[in-house]
């Protein structure tokens, strides 16, 4: 038998509704060696960030004369899953993910700001319950701007799908596996201009316009999130110091 | 892991009774937090600094940081960026690679910065002959891993920053403890040259870099100062005398009594330990604000200020102290 995405009464299996986002909750600076770091969660979906640079490149070689080069790294923990992966092996699925990453992060970072030096980022997939995607984006958007480095707005993500004849938002494991179409979208919410957009499956042309603007109402709410909490982060603590 | 203190976020609600700790007058940051893409609330006619952008013809945030105004020019500081060095700031720095006539120094910036040969004053002070026997011998002055304080000279053209040590006041750094700050909450003062208590002195290197060590005898900083004497500095301005050491032996005249090494070194783990604090609590450091709190921590084993509780006592401790000495 099988179990309705969206029942009658209008709830999903965990019971949100279609348009309703999952809990989220970040952390920044989590770790000393490394410039910035941040950790996302979105639901079960769990995702750690770290951000070193822009220091100097490790390969000289690599360096750009006119800007920075961002490199990605994309790992998913042999235990993020359901079922147990063996030791990583370089996938091909990922190493799509670092390229799609990189380009999103590109677009946002103010990379010629910083000739000849270096930013790394790295992702560490911890737990996978859906939506992997849009929370590597959320945790290396929050991951740079912990790490100081200037960025025209930030990059915020969400995924939606496509079920019977409504979008639902922000998918976890049991829907993505569902086998239904799904849109990731990544926004500067500030001028809503969209970086990256990754359609799993087929959908109708026409459907496509209600879900790429549930994603962005989730972006949105998303954005409302993560800046409430960098606002808060970023605050200098005032203590008093003798009158010279 | 930041350590949201309730001790000390209180003082950002209650402005009266504490003085502003930055001197916001004086180019120190204001009150204000901005985020990235936030619009910056001054004119048009704002210059535009570090951590902001134009856009539109509005003045927008790129990093969350603190919002400084020195006159016209707005830049925001974010609390982990690295170090975007200015001239003449004091550094301390890691040597990481010795070139053909230069070295490469970690200074936490976005490129490593560049020692030239040519920038340093070699032991004894004799002048350097320009010739391979020199460069040949550069290992000798500075290994790698060497950590020592030095200059910020200039800027190259992508950016990297060039450092001297033609001062006395500069040079390798041995026997003592490093400790890696975010640069952006070393406050700029009128010397980083800082003499602490019993017999501990501290380099607060304006890139993040702190540098902690025994202060040395009056009878060292002279012998020091005599060997420099001898031979006179070729760099410093004619008629000049080296006038770093002799200062700070004065300052330490009055301790002339032999400390315990073994006091000391752990005085040194307390100032490190207190800087760490400090840090973790989003707390920009300054001399005396360092001085202060390890004063205060001076009753404890060293080991026991890494507690969070007990740095949350010694620091409101000394917050009340300090406001006693106010009044």
């Amino acid at each position: 038998m099988r179990r309705e995405i969206v029942s009658p009464e209008g709830f999903r299996q965990d019971g949100r509704r279609p348009e309703e986002l999952r809990r989220s909750h970040f952390r920044t600076s989590l770790f000393q060696q490394v410039d910035g770091s941040a950790y996302v969660e979105q639901g079960n979906t769990q995702c750690l960030v770290t951000v070193s640079g822009p220091r100097e490149p490790q390969m000289r070689s690599k360096s750009l004369p006119d800007r920075a080069v961002v490199t990605v790294e994309y790992a998913v923990a042999p235990f993020s899953a359901g079922e147990r992966k063996g030791p990583l092996r370089t996938n091909r699925a990922h190493t799509e993910v670092a390229a799609s990453l990189q380009a999103t992060f590109e677009a946002a970072i103010m990379t010629t700001l910083f000739p000849r030096s270096e930013i790394m980022i790295c992702v560490q997939m911890v737990q996978l319950d859906g939506s992997a995607l849009a929370t590597a984006i959320n945790a290396v958007s929050l991951a740079i701007i912990d790490a100081g480095i200037p960025v025209t707005d930030y990059v915020t993500a969400c995924s939606a799908g496509y079920i019977g004849s409504d979008p639902v938002l922000d998918l976890n494991y049991l829907e993505e596996s569902a086998g239904m179409p799904q849109l990731t979208l990544a926004l500067l919410p500030r001028t809503r201009k969209i970086v990256t957009m990754a359609m799993e499956q087929k959908l109708h042309l026409d459907h496509l316009e209600p879900t790429a603007e549930m994603c962005e109402e989730g972006c949105l709410q998303m954005y409302q999130q993560m800046n409430a909490y960098i606002a808060s982060a970023s605050k200098l603590a005032t203590l008093i110091t003798p009158s010279a | 892991m930041a350590r949201a203190s309730h001790l000390l976020d209180s003082s950002l609600d209650s402005a009266d009774g504490f003085t502003d700790p930055h001197g916001a007058g004086a180019g120190g940051p204001s009150a204000d937090t901005v985020t990235p893409g936030q619009a910056l609330d001054v004119e048009t006619t704002y210059l535009k600094g570090h951590g902001t952008f134009l856009e539109d013809g509005q003045l927008l945030s790129s990093v969350a940081g603190t919002v400084y105004r020195v006159n016209k020019l707005v830049s925001v500081k974010a609390i982990h960026a690295r170090y975007s060095g200015e001239i003449g700031d004091v550094v301390v720095g890691r040597i990481m690679e010795v070139g053909s006539n230069r070295w490469c120094v970690d200074i936490s910036a976005r490129q490593s910065a560049i020692l030239l040969l040519s920038s340093v004053n070699l032991p004894t002070g004799i002048h350097r002959r320009s010739d391979e026997t020199d460069e040949a011998k550069m290992r000798s002055y500075f290994r790698e891993g060497d950590v020592l304080s030095c200059e910020v000279q200039g800027f190259y053209q992508d950016g990297a920053i060039a450092l001297h040590t033609r001062s006395l006041k500069y040079g390798k750094l041995a026997d003592g403890v490093m400790v890696a700050v975010p640069s952006a909450l070393v406050k700029r003062l009128k010397s980083h040259f800082v003499v602490l208590d019993h017999g501990v002195s501290m380099i607060l290197g304006l890139n993040g870099y702190v540098w902690i060590s025994r202060t040395p005898s009056a009878q060292e900083q002279k012998a020091q100062a005599h060997l420099f004497a001898g031979h006179h500095n070729f760099y410093d301005a004619p008629g000049s005398t080296p006038t770093a050491a002799p200062k700070a032996a004065e300052a330490v005249a009055g301790a002339d009594e032999p400390l315990d090494p073994h006091a000391v070194r752990e005085q040194i783990v307390r100032v490190r330990n207190c800087i760490l604090g400090l840090v973790e609590r989003k707390v920009m450091l300054t001399d005396q604000l360092i001085a202060a709190v390890s004063r205060t921590a001076r009753s404890l084993p060293a080991k026991q200020l890494l507690d969070p509780d007990v740095m949350d006592t010694v620091i409101l401790e000394t917050r009340e102290q300090l406001q006693q000495h106010d009044e």
